[in-house]
């Protein structure tokens, strides 16, 4: 039999060449390295191209909020621009106006929102630290930013934080009034135009849309002079768009409307009769809206994506046609508004029927035809009424409707029930309740600083 | 991509290292100088046993029988030497013999076979091990027996029903994944999948293909052809899987393949036909026409339309496309085995080659109306049109061991697959659902808000918005090509000293490829225009494991087992992923497509472990084991070096004490407890911060863009989970029944959950370890051989489980409101709203004022997806001198709830819904179907408890004279068996309980949910095993 000492003797030389094996720090690390293929690291962040790569993904984030995203489809469908013809049942609650904080929908739109912030804060550093010139670059973020809290103020209550991101670690912001982040998007906005100093065309581009955008933040923000001040001299013409290709993806509202057949153009009428105060998009034949399809009887474009709801397809944008994010046409309406505000009734007359006269591309495949000019209403609540109804034609499905409806009772002092959809909803024969604003996502609720309020909501009022 | 051939070399000049190591610690040996021989029979039959591992007790001499039952071993150390025997299935015995100097002694035996015998030998991390050994409780299936008798088709099938505490979900089409859950999930957001080892290499078990997003998704783990498995072992939990490593926490399926046996080649051949007949009543659909007080035009109307008196009712329509012979998708499958295996050799040198070939056909089919329209339009009908759910796989085994010398043995094993499977789109299909077209429907061919006519103009027959045949046109198919390979070399340098090295490599060559080509298939958005996507993926398994096992006498009634070894894992999946849009008409490859796109990954993860057991025995009737092992993974965070697993277990025979009374019905008792960690290592890169790329378009220019994907997690580390577990084994009758009981309780802390970060940051959550589950459960087993006697037997085993399973913490994350994963609850818990009903007028409808939804806020728990008890009971008559054996199984799931959206689905978001348009419909179902027009879907979560008899079987042995005349064969077996054979459901009111969307997925932050799925279908096999 073997000596015992020699067994352990044995057993330990054995045990330490194992132990050795793996406690060799160098073999370990080798044979711990994994190439992992395909996945960018913070490592390769370290250059100008690398920023500018940065630059160009938040630009996709830009495009998700906008016309190649669902967050204009969405917060139109809160109000009468679309109707759900959605197999989904989230799509309603858009609808009739009753959307939750848990919505999966209003969940992701309201995110998106923030990555556009969160990319272009995260470019804007790199673009200072790698590529700080050409200066539109960095320009060009801020207005991204400005635009995203712009829309953020405009469709979400009162409530809404602005988190940041300060030396990897996330600082979470406080509740904010729409006011105030208004305020905030018009200072980046303003920084973006600090950078638009040079005279080349992409950069005088820039300016112009950055000074529309400024506009419309002065309009949420009812400083309607100054509002067509920030638009001066910016040409009707001019228009700054979302872009589509085949291979990089689809125009938004084409393939959720034509393509998905998830939303119907709006109507003022459905199968339950109709609906009060929404315009008759589908049904007017205003060539602002050009429409296939019908909301009642047979549509010839069939039923929607739920199989029962009469589908109404809009004609305005092909599937890879350009979208207008802001353009001329909206300048002019930031105009036609601030005379309405001065109490020039016919000067915003004027320049509602200059542009029915002669009237912009709103895509590029479609301009509609001239239109008879308007008499100047005898009121200026007429007057409002026409201009905000003018205004829904002209900018259809590009996200600016509940903002709108919103200024209808913060600015104008209409109530809700005179201007959001009211009667009895098709789908599910329940009234419409169509709230004034969206909830802050409950998903918030990992922020410290928001707080559940009393009605299960993070915002801290539901006022328009 | 994935490791360099360098790196690999280094590992293996570790492992060289560590061979020259102990080989220089053994240097010094004594040489034995005798032998012994003598031959292995069944005590019952007195038949020759192969396989039988015999062993010098006190060292690494050893055997295994040849196909005689003999045995030779040489070099034994002269002197008195205790003989051992081990073989899964038999009682492990003893014999001492004297053995002197160049003499050869004879030590006969004969086993007694035990089912659950508490001396049968189980494999283990460490080898193989007798089970009085261990402390916790292992399950064993001696798959080659079973598979003689019962047919089975994957692992999934080997499985069911079979071990306490094991729950297997089945599939219902052909080719899908069994979800196995192995004492309760453990896991919020990794998976809850056991890992696979495979001839002590780990093996590939993820499901991954074409059903991703929607849909059948296969799993790699049904690569493996069960004809070619010998035994598996279910390492249940962590307090046994502690040897085998991070990952090893949610339990281990230890698959070992057939082994040659020395002597005379042995030829077996089988063969499977059969028939796969769906019995399952999928729903009908229904309507109600009637129309407006005071008006004429028709439309359709809801129960409680007419209950309210907003609608009068003039008709009522139901229509079954299931049960129509036209329009019905329901076709006979069949499925079809032959195979055969040769295994034989010497003492030197055995072999074991086998090769089958198997084709199953779901039963699933075009429907005739489908085919006469394209055939009246001369559209081509394809094989997958006709039959889109098919599946034919090619395999190929050969292990070889050799005896090099007395101290050395090498075994080499290799299996190769070839597979290809296609499936329909169903269940919650990306594309479309042929299921969903046939539920969904309005209840006729025309009528209000159905024109019967689809988009592309076809007509529909009633089906929702696509005929069955257009959802076939589009091909989902996978093609595998599978090799995996194992060398063990086994050395035994000194009688007392063993040394293992395994050396495997797996590798799964997939490829996913769909199509719709133009023109045809699913209409809706811009499917027909046509699309092609090929996903060719390649699943990498390296393994290197070293052991070195030294056992020695410390004293006539001490024994000391020492182990130490190593492993290497390296798992990788490198996946290249084609596709195109907009076919050119007749295209067929992504690259014919107007739009491409092309994308790319590897991601390999690596595991390098390293573990120390010690095993004291003494009297051989109690043992102590205590071990650790030490993992360090490439997917821990950089912040997080390794992890250490330990374990502790006793074994205890405490019958064989001298105090221990006598019982005149217990035979043996044993007491056994074990403790033990184990992990479930993060995703290869979730530690990592990751930047994706995405090309944007702005400015029509299209330009590759960059944004965070992941924010990363430094601080990164496995899940660990901890497990107590102790029970009892007793050997009653005589040895006629088995007992075990076994309590166990396990603590998963460090759970990753997805951390989650307020949107106002605009990033996405990370993983993080915040989480704590708790499981715990008790889990029994009787065996009883009622009869045994020379003409008749009756044998029974009654199994059955009970998991309870809770969320402890969410380190700190508030969970919103009944969330599936909250503090105090099931992982997967199910809510629901409150709903009561009242028939005020009792006219059998309820209008919508007669129904009372409770608020969102107000719900209460209903129960787990998952469902904690299991019970199952088989049983088997043998009749004829046993020749005749007449067997079945049935088994229980309860307490376990699903959302039934098979039913609430149509309600939601269609037309259709037979909730509320069949006038006699319940009271409770016209309420909940209100319930769902407004929006509330809890109140479909529904008990699924159900009971199933899921196997029947006559399997005769056929006289040994007849099959020498008929067949000149030396044995032959005919099995005639039905599977699938009858449901019981409790409440239910789906088609089946247990066919779940996304089968394989976990329940931690989903419901169990049948979203339109095929259910599983009955199997009627005949097979015929004949052994030359």
């Amino acid at each position: 039999m073997t000596p015992i000492y020699v067994r352990i003797r044995s057993v330990v030389t054995a045990a330490a060449v194992l132990l050795g094996s793996t406690a060799c720090d160098k073999l370990q690390h080798d044979l711990l390295t994994a190439n992992i293929v395909g996945t960018v690291t913070p490592a390769s962040i370290n250059n100008a191209a690398a920023a500018d790569a940065l630059r160009v993904g938040a630009l996709g984030a830009f495009n998700a909020i906008t016309g190649a995203g669902q967050v204009w489809t969405f917060s139109d469908l809160a109000t009468d621009v679309w109707k759900t013809a959605d197999a989904r049942q989230q799509s309603g609650e858009f609808d009739i106006g009753l959307v939750f904080n848990t919505d999966v929908d209003l969940q992701a739109n309201y995110a998106s929102l923030y990555v556009a912030i969160a990319r272009s804060n995260e470019a804007i550093t790199a673009l200072r630290t790698y590529m700080p010139n050409p200066a539109w670059g960095i320009g060009q973020m801020y207005l991204v930013k400005g635009f995203a809290e712009m829309q953020l103020a405009e469709y979400f209550c009162n409530g809404t934080p602005l988190t940041t991101i300060q030396n990897g670690a996330i600082v979470y912001g406080t509740p904010l009034s729409n006011q105030q982040v208004f305020t905030i998007a018009a200072a980046h906005v303003d920084s973006a135009m600090a950078l638009f100093t040079a005279t080349d065309a992409t950069t005088a581009a820039l300016l112009s849309a950055a000074k529309i955008t400024k506009g419309r933040i002065l309009v949420d923000m009812g400083r309607f002079s100054n509002a067509a001040t920030a638009v001066a001299g910016v040409a009707t013409s001019f228009a700054y768009q979302n872009t589509f290709a085949l291979a990089t993806g689809d125009n938004g509202v084409w393939n959720i409307n034509n393509n998905l057949k998830r939303f119907t153009v709006g109507d003022s009428m459905d199968a339950s009769g109709v609906i009060g105060n929404a315009l008759p998009f589908a049904s007017s034949g205003d060539p602002r809206v050009k429409v296939t399809g019908t909301t009642l009887g047979t549509s010839p474009l069939g039923r929607g994506n739920d199989g029962s709801t009469n589908l109404v397809g809009q004609s305005i944008w092909g599937r890879s046609d350009a979208i207008n994010i802001v353009s001329g046409l909206d300048a002019r309406l930031i105009e036609a508004e601030a005379a309405l505000n001065a109490s020039d009734l016919a000067g915003m007359t004027a320049i509602l029927n200059t542009l029915r006269l002669t009237p912009p591309a709103l895509s590029p495949t479609y301009t509609p035809a001239a239109m008879a000019p308007l008499a100047v209403p005898a009121s200026a609540a007429l007057a409002a009424t026409l201009f905000f109804r003018e205004k829904a034609f002209w900018t259809f499905g590009r996200g600016t409707r509940l903002g709108d409806l919103r200024r209808l009772m913060r600015q104008y002092g209409r109530t809700h029930d005179a201007v959001f959809p009211t009667g009895v909803y098709f789908k599910t024969s329940a009234q419409y309740v169509s709230e004034a604003n969206l909830q802050i996502s409950s998903l918030e609720a990992t922020n410290p600083n928001v707080v559940l309020g009393a009605n299960s909501s993070y915002c801290t009022d539901r006022l328009p | 991509m994935g490791y360099g051939i360098n790196r690999r070399a280094r590992g293996f000049a570790v492992a060289l290292a560590v061979l020259a190591g102990v080989s220089a610690a053994g240097a010094q040996t004594n040489r034995p100088a005798g032998g012994v021989s003598g031959k292995v029979t069944d005590k019952g039959s007195g038949a020759p046993i192969v396989g039988v591992a015999v062993q010098v007790e006190g060292s690494s001499a050893g055997v295994v029988t040849g196909s005689d039952g003999s045995y030779r071993i040489a070099s034994v150390a002269s002197g008195s030497q205790t003989i051992t025997t081990r073989r899964i299935g038999y009682v492990s015995a003893k014999k001492t013999v004297t053995v002197a100097d160049n003499q050869t002694v004879t030590a006969d035996f004969a086993l007694e076979a035990a089912a659950t015998s508490l001396q049968a030998v189980v494999m283990t991390a460490t080898g193989a091990q007798r089970r009085i050994e261990l402390g916790n409780a292992v399950s064993s299936i001696e798959a080659s027996a079973r598979i003689a008798e019962t047919p089975v088709k994957n692992i999934g099938d080997l499985l069911s029903a079979q071990m306490p505490g094991v729950q297997v979900s089945t599939a219902g089409l052909t080719g899908g994944t069994s979800r196995i859950r192995i004492r309760g999930q453990s896991s919020l957001a990794l998976a809850n999948d056991p890992i696979y080892i495979i001839d002590g290499v780990r093996m590939t078990s993820t499901s991954s293909g074409n059903g991703t997003g929607g849909g059948t998704v296969p799993s790699r783990a049904n690569d493996i052809n069960p004809e070619e498995i010998e035994s598996i072992e279910v390492v249940k939990g962590p307090s046994a899987a502690t040897l085998y490593g991070t990952d090893a926490a949610n339990g281990v399926i230890v698959i070992t393949t057939k082994r040659g046996r020395a002597g005379k080649p042995v030829f077996a051949f089988h063969t499977e036909q059969g028939r796969l007949d769906d019995r399952n009543n999928y729903p009908a659909t229904y309507s109600l026409l009637g129309h407006s007080p005071g008006a004429t035009a028709q439309k359709r109307c809801f129960t409680y339309d007419i209950a309210e008196g907003s609608c009068l009712l003039d008709s009522a329509t139901v229509l079954n496309l299931w049960k129509n012979p036209a329009t019905t998708t329901i076709k006979y499958g069949s499925r079809r085995l032959v195979g055969g295996q040769v295994s034989g050799g010497s003492e030197q040198v055995r072999y074991f080659i086998s090769a089958d070939m198997n084709e199953e056909t779901g039963p699933v089919g075009l429907p005739a109306v489908d085919k006469q329209r394209f055939d009246s339009l001369g559209v081509q009908i394809r094989p997958n049109m006709l039959r889109p759910n098919n599946l034919q796989q090619l395999s190929l085994r050969s292990n070889v061991d050799v005896a090099i010398t007395p101290h050395l043995d090498v075994s080499v094993s290799a299996g190769l697959t070839s597979l290809d499977q296609r499936f329909p789109q169903s269940e919650n299909g990306n594309v479309a659902s042929y299921v969903q077209q046939m539920t969904f429907g309005p209840g006729y061919r025309t009528g209000p808000g159905y024109s019967g006519v689809g988009a592309a103009g076809e007509p529909l027959f009633g089906y929702a918005a696509m005929t069955p045949g257009e959802v076939f046109q589009f091909v989902s198919s996978q093609n595998v090509v599978r090799f995996v390979g194992s060398s063990t070399v086994n050395w035994r340098p000194m009688n007392w000293l063993q040394v293992r090295g395994d050396v495997g490599y797996d590798m799964a060559n997939q490829d996913d490829y769909t199509l719709q080509r133009f023109g045809e298939g699913p209409t809706g958005g811009t499917n027909l225009l046509g699309s092609s996507g090929d996903t060719r993926t390649t699943h990498v398994n390296f393994t290197s494991n070293l052991g070195a096992t030294g056992t020695w006498q410390l004293r006539p009634w001490a024994q000391l087992r020492s182990t130490v070894g190593t492993q290497y894992v390296v798992n990788s999946r490198n996946i290249t992923s084609a596709r195109g849009t907009q076919l050119v008409p007749g295209g067929e490859l992504p690259s014919q497509g107007t739009i491409f796109s092309v994308t790319a990954s590897s991601v390999p993860s690596k595991t390098l472990g390293m573990f120390i057991e010690e095993q004291l025995a003494l009297r051989d009737r109690l043992y102590f084991t205590v071990a650790v092992r030490s993992d360090k993974n490439s997917a821990f965070g950089v912040n997080y070096a390794g992890v250490y697993y330990p374990k502790a277990s006793v074994s205890w025979i405490l019958s064989d004490e001298s105090f221990f009374p006598h019982m005149k019905y217990l035979e043996q008792l044993r007491v056994r407890t074990s403790f033990g960690a184990s992990g479930v290592q993060p995703g290869a890169t979730a530690a990592l911060r990751t930047y994706t790329s995405a090309t944007v378009n702005f400015g029509n220019a299209a330009v590759a863009g960059l944004s965070v994907s992941n924010p990363g997690n430094p601080n990164l580390r496995p899940e660990r989970t901890s497990e107590v577990e102790a029970g009892i084994d007793a050997k009653l009758f005589g040895g006629r029944a088995n007992l075990e009981l076994t309590y166990y309780k396990k603590n998963t802390n460090d759970a990753l959950i997805n951390q989650p970060v307020a949107p106002s940051a605009g990033v996405s959550g990370y993983l993080a370890n915040l989480g704590g589950v708790q499981n715990s459960g008790v889990e029994y087993s009787l065996h009883a051989q009622l009869i045994d006697r020379r003409d008749l037997g009756w044998d029974v085993t009654y199994a059955g489980s009970y998991n309870a399973n809770k969320v402890v913490s969410l380190g700190g994350i508030i969970a919103a409101p009944f969330a599936s994963a909250s503090v105090g609850y099931p992982v997967g818990s199910a809510y629901g709203r409150i709903l009561t009903y009242a028939d005020a007028n009792n006219d059998g409808l309820l209008s919508r004022g007669e129904v009372t939804i409770s608020t969102a806020a107000n719900q209460v728990f209903l129960g787990p997806y998952n469902p904690p008890t299991q019970v199952s009971v088989s049983t088997g008559v043998e009749l004829f001198s046993h020749r005749l054996r007449l067997s079945a199984l049935a088994d229980r799931r309860a307490g376990g709830r699903i959302a039934n959206l098979e039913l609430m689905l149509p309600c939601l978001v269609a037309i259709g819904c037979g909730d509320l348009q069949r006038m006699n419909a319940p009271l409770a179902v016209q309420a909940r179907g209100i319930a769902v027009k407004q929006g509330v879907t809890s109140v479909y979560n529904q008990d699924m408890s159900f009971t199933r008899l899921r196997e029947i079987t006559a399997s005769y042995s056929l006289d040994e004279t007849l099959v020498r005349q008929l067949m000149r064969g030396s044995s032959a077996r005919i099995s005639l068996s039905v599977r699938n054979v009858a449901l019981w459901k409790t409440s239910y009111d789906g088609t089946d309980p247990e066919s779940s969307y996304g089968s394989s997925a976990d329940l931690g932050s989903a419901a169990a949910q049948n979203v339109a799925a095929t259910s599983p279908p009955m199997y009627i096999m005949l097979r015929l095993n004949i052994t030359y």
